[in-house]
């Protein structure tokens, strides 16, 4: 059906659940933003999205300036969920060993053995990606996508579930490497948390300090809560009329004028599992139109190149231009 | 599909239509928008009505007036058909690549479809007369692709665009003027010597040094003395490990800088034809190569994105006397 | 300014117009010089050639050189290049020619302008129903043509079907516009111009003198030659005796109606009868026949309009009958008519002296060994259905001087002229005065339309005799010999030469009941198509209009009116068009339309990039009072079209709610 394969298609048939259900998965959803909401003020939204993200098991890249609090997004998130995390600081010299891990000869048993690296944890904080090298960035980036790490010809397979939270200085400086765009496809998402509202800022400065907070946290749902969730994305009815719209996007970013490249076939099937992952959210069990609005411009903007002409607009407002194409 | 109107007279009357009636940016097709004439064939299908209409009075021939009556009636409806066929349709730009100068422009023009019929036979018309046709399918969003003759570098803007069309029948044209604010970039001729520019002086010290690069990890080596601390693998020295050393690679290949001030004593186009050759050829022979411009400079680089970079800023090069 | 864009012909086009052209030419085949639908025909093929086997276009000269050879053919077959069938030759040649050196858009267009004139053509020759239906469908032939020349993309079995109804479609939506142009434009009487000698063409049905075999040609005829619908009951079938010709002289061997060939009585304004019984009241829609007779039945007790009354009773009228005419008619079938006048009876016994000598002889023994008239008839009649004379629709010729002679004592095989002619040849010898009277005899009652249709093989002659207590009186002597040929009608098909006529009797059978039944509808067709439509004339239309009521009197009027009603239907038409954009295939969407289209009439217009939940949050804000309807209809559509809820009832619900919701 439209070249999407059909295991991210719900079927009404296959999943007959009552709205209660879906009901309780916005709840306990809902009472994660809630508890991070607490910690991250007025960022109720990006908040939302991470969460998105994180139940359609996607990835996100965060771009922003420093001190924005992307650390303590996804601190506060691992806590919530009670994931194990990890936080790895990437540098011009880290390598690939650094992250993944690397056999090393025991004397005692005479023998090699793996030792993990930090990517082994199931939410990993990349921090400032592109301050490494190319050669170091796609090591993580190939881990995401496969979800297991090869070394030396042994396959270890990373925990479940898998998070990644990568953030990137979009400033442009000396001695940084930018994801290439063929990367930042592996991302669902890409968000900017920006300045907070006067009235949160003004909060953040008069209480105690977020670390506390944070150490403090108690989990909301599990990770095994937190993976039955995951399973419910994939059956989130889309219909063929939404099927429509999405092609329809697809079709106008490959042709219009603001942009060199359009969104790929990858960039619609992560479109519409975002969108499937937002429903589930909102408490439904099938899509709408307005779900693919609410995701679009995180999910697409990353992976559209501007025209020379529009270079200069944010990949978000590159991406709102989308927002203008009918509803067939 | 419509032969035009004699030159003159409609030449001050399309202007005036243009003048009155176009706005800049996209446009959807309405009955205020849109204009509706008989062609050159709708006044041949006329006269042969008429004569038709006579050879049935003169015969009193009942079955001949009704053809002719049917016949004047499909010219009738004709005109609804013809100017539905267009009716409502949404005009936008759409992408352009670059080209280069001489080469054809190839405007994308996005047809908003949605919620209509199927059109048949919509024509585009560039205001150079380079024009396209092509049906529109119902329900859809299709780009129409114009190609205009380009003959300067710059940006080549695409002006007013004609829709037109004389679907069903011909003997009607019914059209408008968008003016979708397209534009293209038009990179110089790449022309002028096969010669290569001089490998800049900066470079020679490099060369042949390509194990000792900083660009891009491969791999780790025995250590070997003279080998910089810097690239030494501390870690696992720490981990009690043997001294490894790492290495880095750098592409096999030469760095160039190409710059305006070389050409001296030609005039400005035909610098930037050179540099464009240039470009094209250091991009092909895999070099790294920068562009040195009066005003701009594009530090050394390789690759699709730089290319494009380095000819737009040739294209868009503007001559400070 | 701009250039025009020339589009190559695409090859679809050209098999469209191929077949159009085959299809608009062919009817004319059987009419024109066989030699110019010859070249024709090769010329297309020759094109077709082009095509399929991508052959090289002609040059200048041999374009030039096929132009001559097409005007010489015509010029050779026709003996002229003008007049309407030179012309139509001339025509179709050069439109084989156009085809060869056709090579851009212009000449396709030029072409099938020709092709549609070539269509009303025909219309010269045929009017009837099927040649109208033949030639819609040629018509939307060359329409098609016409619209594959104009699409874009050409090809595949789905665009011919889908050039087919584009064409049928405008057809269609053209009919309106038709109907009323063809009501409403202003008729004129006459030609324009006054050329049309051709249209005459050959006469048909009886003519003004009879041979013997004359009737007997007419015979072989199914061609209608009148119809007739009575307004109340009809006479049975031996009083439908049609009126035509009256015959008065002979020379022995034909008939005709006098040496000069004018009828010799002089007109009478009045009919000259005294009717004897009820009058039947009828009205005949007769053929053309390029003859001036109307057929009544005898006798006919009025006078249409434009026509005069002859003293031996005949309907004369002023122009040769060249179209359809229609007449409303009175006749008496008993009558007595008036005196005979002494020139009447000098030419009701005129004989060629010498001529058919035994004849005379005979008649002269009957008058002298009867001296009464009655009882001579009586011989007469008796001595044909007694002795062995056979009633054939082939007798065998009568080459010598005294035909009559031969035909009574030696062959004694004949039609209906033999009859007539040799018994007012006995009458006059016997001294009672006589006259052949030619006419029709029957006819078949359709009882789909419950009307008579009286063809050329209907054709029949009779005699009459004078008789002074009753006059004029009808002797049908080809009853004594054959009665059932007043009875019934002649089956042609199995008359064979030279054998006896046998007559329709009632084919048994259901098969013989449908073919029957299929005759008379479509002749009750014809005959609607005839009556209201080929009829449509000056008159008929002004009494059309006057019947409406509406104050179309005259031209003016017509003209105001016909521009009233093209206007209103343009509008019509318009509205029913544009505003009805696009018929989404799918009904939710449609639903879903009316319910925006509803809102909108309110001025809540739905942003096209608007998903249906925010929309209608924005409507509920902006009009908290619709949120009962909206919100449901919402979730019902909602439901349907993106969470794939049942169907059946949630439409159905959905229209529902729909058509309830009043904003």
């Amino acid at each position: 059906m439209f070249g999407i394969p059909a295991n991210i298609l719900g079927s009404a048939k296959e999943t007959p659940r009552s709205e209660a259900s879906a009901q309780d998965i916005k709840q306990s959803l809902h009472a994660v933003i809630a508890t991070a909401g607490k910690i991250i003020l007025g960022k109720d939204q990006q908040l939302k999205l991470a969460v998105c993200c994180l139940l359609a098991r996607g990835h996100v890249l965060i771009e922003d300036l420093p001190g924005v609090g992307k650390t303590t997004l996804a601190h506060v998130l691992a806590k919530c969920l009670g994931l194990h995390f990890q936080r790895i600081q990437f540098t011009s010299d880290l390598l690939p060993a650094d992250i993944l891990g690397a056999s090393v000869y025991n004397r005692n048993s005479s023998e090699f053995h793996f030792v993990p690296g930090p990517i082994f944890a199931q939410l990993i904080l990349a921090d400032e990606v592109n301050r490494t090298t190319p050669k170091t960035q796609s090591a993580l980036l190939e881990a995401m996508e496969e979800n297991q790490v090869t070394i030396e010809g042994k396959t270890y397979s990373l925990p479940v579930p898998f998070f990644v939270i990568a953030t990137q200085n979009p400033n442009y400086q000396i001695g940084t490497f930018p994801l290439p765009e063929s990367q930042l496809d592996r991302f669902l998402m890409r968000l900017e948390i920006g300045y907070p509202d006067n009235v949160s800022e003004k909060a953040l400065l008069k209480g105690e300090d977020r670390r506390d907070i944070v150490q403090n946290l108690q989990p909301v749902i599990s990770p095994e809560q937190l993976m039955a969730l995951q399973k419910h994305v994939p059956s989130v009815v889309v219909s063929d009329a939404l099927i429509d719209y999405v092609q329809t996007l697809l079709n106008f970013s490959r042709e219009a004028a603001f942009y060199r490249t359009g969104l790929s076939p990858r960039a619609g099937l992560a479109l519409v599992r975002a969108a499937q992952a937002w429903a589930l959210l909102d408490g439904r069990t099938h899509t709408l139109p307005e779900d693919v609005q609410a995701v679009l411009p995180h999910v697409a903007g990353h992976r559209l190149v501007a025209a020379p002409e529009f270079r200069d607009q944010s990949a978000l407002e590159l991406a709102s231009h989308l927002l203008k194409v009918a509803v067939p | 599909m419509s032969q035009q109107p004699s030159a003159g007279r409609s030449g001050a009357f399309e202007r005036f239509l243009k003048r009155r009636y176009v706005k800049p940016g996209e446009a959807r097709l309405h009955r205020r928008k849109i204009f509706i004439l008989p062609t050159y064939y709708g006044l041949v299908f006329g006269a042969t009505l008429f004569i038709m209409l006579l050879g049935a009075l003169n015969y009193n021939n009942n079955l001949a007036f009704m053809l002719t009556f049917l016949l004047g009636g499909v010219a009738l409806i004709a005109t609804y058909h013809t100017y539905r066929n267009i009716n409502r349709l949404l005009l936008r730009a759409g992408r352009c690549n670059p080209t280069f100068a001489g080469q054809p422009a190839h405007f994308r023009l996005i047809v908003d479809n949605l919620n209509g019929n199927p059109r048949y036979a919509v024509e585009l018309i560039a205001n150079d007369g380079s024009g396209t046709r092509a049906d529109i399918p119902a329900n859809s969003l299709t780009a129409l692709e114009l190609a205009v003759p380009t003959t300067r570098r710059g940006r080549h803007a695409l002006g007013l665009v004609t829709i037109q069309t004389s679907y069903p029948i011909g003997v009607y044209r019914a059209w408008s003027y968008v003016d979708p604010q397209a534009s293209c970039i038009v990179y110089p001729r790449p022309e002028g010597l096969d010669r290569a520019p001089p490998p800049s002086q900066s470079v020679g010290a490099e060369q042949g040094n390509q194990h000792h690069g900083t660009d891009d990890f491969i791999g780790f080596r025995d250590y070997a003395s003279g080998d910089s601390p810097r690239h030494i693998h501390w870690k696992a020295v720490a981990r009690g490990q043997p001294i490894m050393t790492k290495q880095f690679s750098r592409p096999e290949s030469q760095e160039l800088w190409l710059d305006w001030d070389m050409l001296q004593g030609t005039d400005t186009e035909s610098r930037l034809s050179q540099l464009c050759k240039w470009v094209l050829d250091a991009e092909d022979a895999g070099c790294r190569y920068g562009l040195r411009l009066p005003k701009q400079v594009i530090e050394q680089g390789n690759g699709e994105d730089h290319k494009h970079r380095c000819l737009e800023a040739l294209a868009l090069f503007e001559d400070v006397p | 300014m701009k250039k025009r864009q020339s589009y190559p012909i695409a090859n679809s086009t050209l098999m469209w117009l191929f077949a159009a052209l085959l299809m608009a030419v062919m009817p004319h085949a059987p009419r024109l010089p066989l030699l110019v639908t010859a070249l024709f025909l090769v010329f297309l093929s020759w094109r077709y050639m082009m095509v399929i086997y991508r052959w090289q276009p002609l040059s200048k000269i041999s374009r030039f050189a096929l132009t001559s050879l097409g005007l010489a053919v015509v010029y050779i077959t026709q003996g002229t290049l003008i007049g309407r069938d030179a012309g139509i030759s001339l025509l179709i040649a050069m439109l084989g020619v156009k085809l060869l050196e056709m090579s851009n858009e212009r000449d396709v267009y030029i072409t099938i302008m020709i092709a549609y004139f070539l269509v009303i053509t025909h219309f010269l020759y045929s009017q009837s129903l099927l040649t109208a239906g033949y030639m819609f469908v040629v018509v939307v032939v060359i329409t098609t043509t016409l619209i594959d020349l104009n699409r874009h993309e050409h090809g595949g079995a789905a665009q011919i079907k889908s050039n087919l109804q584009a064409a049928g479609w405008l057809m269609l939506q053209a009919a309106p516009f038709m109907l009323f142009l063809f009501i409403l434009f202003p008729r004129i009487g006459g030609p324009i111009w006054g050329l049309h000698d051709e249209t005459r063409g050959g006469t048909t049905g009886l003519s003004e003198e009879m041979s013997p075999g004359m009737i007997s040609n007419l015979s072989g005829s199914d061609e209608v030659a009148f119809r007739v619908k009575f307004d109340a009951e009809l006479p049975p079938n031996p009083q439908r005796y049609w009126r035509g010709p009256v015959l008065w002289h002979t020379d022995g061997q034909r008939w005709k109606a006098s040496i000069s060939g004018q009828p010799p009585a002089g007109r009478s304004s009045l009919p000259d009868f005294e009717p004897l019984g009820a009058p039947f009241k009828y009205t005949v829609t007769m053929e053309p026949s390029n003859q001036r007779w109307l057929f009544a039945l005898d006798l006919p007790g009025v006078i249409p309009q434009e026509s005069a009354l002859t003293k031996d009773f005949q309907l004369q009228t002023v122009k040769p009958i060249t179209q359809r005419v229609r007449y409303d008619m009175v006749s008496f079938t008993e009558y007595r008519t008036g005196k005979i006048s002494l020139l009447e009876r000098q030419r009701a016994l005129q004989l060629p002296a010498g001529v058919n000598p035994e004849t005379q002889r005979l008649g002269r023994r009957w008058r002298a060994e009867l001296n009464n008239e009655a009882a001579i008839i009586d011989a007469a009649l008796r001595m044909y259905a007694t002795e062995e004379f056979i009633y054939t629709l082939s007798p065998p010729l009568l080459l010598t001087a005294d035909p009559m002679d031969k035909f009574l004592f030696d062959t004694r095989r004949g039609f209906c002229e033999h009859y007539s002619s040799s018994f007012v040849t006995l009458m006059r010898a016997a001294g009672v005065p006589a006259r052949v009277v030619t006419g029709y005899q029957g006819g078949e009652l359709n009882p789909v339309g419950d009307y008579l249709i009286i063809r050329q093989k209907d054709a029949h002659a009779w005699a009459e005799v004078w008789l002074d207590e009753f006059g004029w009186v009808r002797v049908d002597p080809t009853a004594a010999v054959a009665p059932e040929r007043v009875e019934l009608s002649i089956n042609n098909a199995l008359s064979r030469q030279g054998e006896a006529v046998t007559f329709d009797l009632p084919i048994g059978g259901k098969l013989g009941e449908l073919v029957r039944k299929f005759r008379f509808g479509w002749d009750s067709m014809n005959n609607g198509w005839n009556q209201w439509v080929l009829n449509y004339n000056e008159a008929q239309q002004r009494s059309f209009l006057s019947n409406l009521g509406l104050g179309i009197e005259s031209w003016k009027d017509m003209v105001i009116a016909l521009a009233i009603a093209l206007f209103s239907l343009l509008g019509m038409f318009g509205a029913f068009i544009l505003l009805r954009n696009y018929q989404s295939p799918d009904p939710i969407v449609r639903l879903w339309k009316a319910y925006c289209r509803k809102l909108s009439r309110k001025g809540v217009w739905r942003r096209p990039s608007e998903g249906p939940r925010a929309f209608s949050e924005r409507v509920v804000t902006m009009h908290p009072e619709w949120a009962g309807d909206v919100n449901q209809i919402t979730q019902l559509y909602i439901d349907i079209r993106y969470a794939n809820a049942a169907r059946q009832e949630s439409v159905r619900a959905l229209r529902n709610a729909i058509n309830r919701f009043k904003p």
